[in-house]
């Protein structure tokens, strides 16, 4: 059951220039990404876009371990970047299932930076639904991992 | 917009999460009525987050692992708090910010 679901979009204005919103997306990750939002083994202790195409999107974790998010499509600092999300419904790597999120760093004043977000091509996870279905009837593997994720979101909220 | 953008319909959400649930069961553990908590069902079942099905004399409510919007809305929640905890990290790069927070 493959249906093509509508993108996400997100946007937040941030007051620097788009250059600074460039960096700290990037090079920055580290310090704003969700800590608990990872898929290793131990905490997140680094979070790298390797800065040019076909870079690596990868974490590196408190157990010297790695992860893999995806790739870089297109790096064109300070307007674009076009990034890779390969994690599937299982919450691993996969390195078949591609999903593209583009970011938009539209500089509106010198001191002032539109980010659009979108992520797309969510479609690709249709034939993971039915893996998704199964995750759903086993009490603790994915609502768990979706409810310890609202959890988190109630308490930032 | 966004049906999880409700933290009561989160905490609903929460719960089908562990399985099925006539909607008596979700209105006794929260602080709403329960034609509130029909209400916050009729808009998970809208968007294609929760299905219903008869069983006996009453009606289960369940989340609708079938639909990929489950997956949409997770990571679309996931982009929303990502880009808000972006924000902060650039104010604190401007040196606006005074309380850090952690």
């Amino acid at each position: 059951m493959i249906q093509a679901i509508e993108s996400i979009r997100r946007e937040v204005v941030v007051p620097v220039s788009s250059e600074q919103a460039f960096e700290v997306f990037t090079s920055g990750m580290t310090g704003w990404w969700p800590k608990e939002h990872h898929i290793g083994s131990a905490p997140i202790e680094q979070i790298v876009i390797e800065p040019h195409e076909g870079g690596r999107w990868y974490t590196r974790h408190e157990d010297g371990s790695e992860t893999s998010t995806g790739y870089v499509l297109a790096w064109e600092p300070p307007e674009r970047l076009v990034i890779t999300w390969q994690i599937g419904a299982d919450w691993r790597y996969d390195p078949k299932l591609v999903t593209t999120i583009e970011i938009r760093f539209e500089a509106e004043a010198p001191d002032r930076t539109r980010v659009r977000l979108e992520h797309r091509d969510l479609e690709r996870f249709g034939p993971e639904a039915e893996r998704m279905r199964e995750m759903f009837e086993d009490p603790g593997a994915w609502s768990a991992t979706l409810g310890a994720y609202a959890t988190s979101f109630a308490e930032t909220g | 917009m966004t049906a999880l953008g409700d933290p009561t319909r989160q905490a609903i959400f929460d719960r089908l999460s562990d399985g099925p649930r006539p909607v008596g069961e979700l209105a006794s553990g929260l602080p709403v009525s329960r034609p509130a908590v029909s209400q916050h069902l009729k808009v998970l079942k809208d968007v294609g987050l929760v299905t219903d099905r008869r069983e006996g004399t009453r009606r289960l409510y369940q989340v609708d692992a079938a639909g990929l919007a489950v997956l949409r809305t997770y990571l679309d929640q996931f982009w929303q708090r990502s880009l808000a905890a972006f924000e902060t990290a650039a104010r604190e790069e401007k040196g606006e910010q005074d309380d850090p927070g952690d």
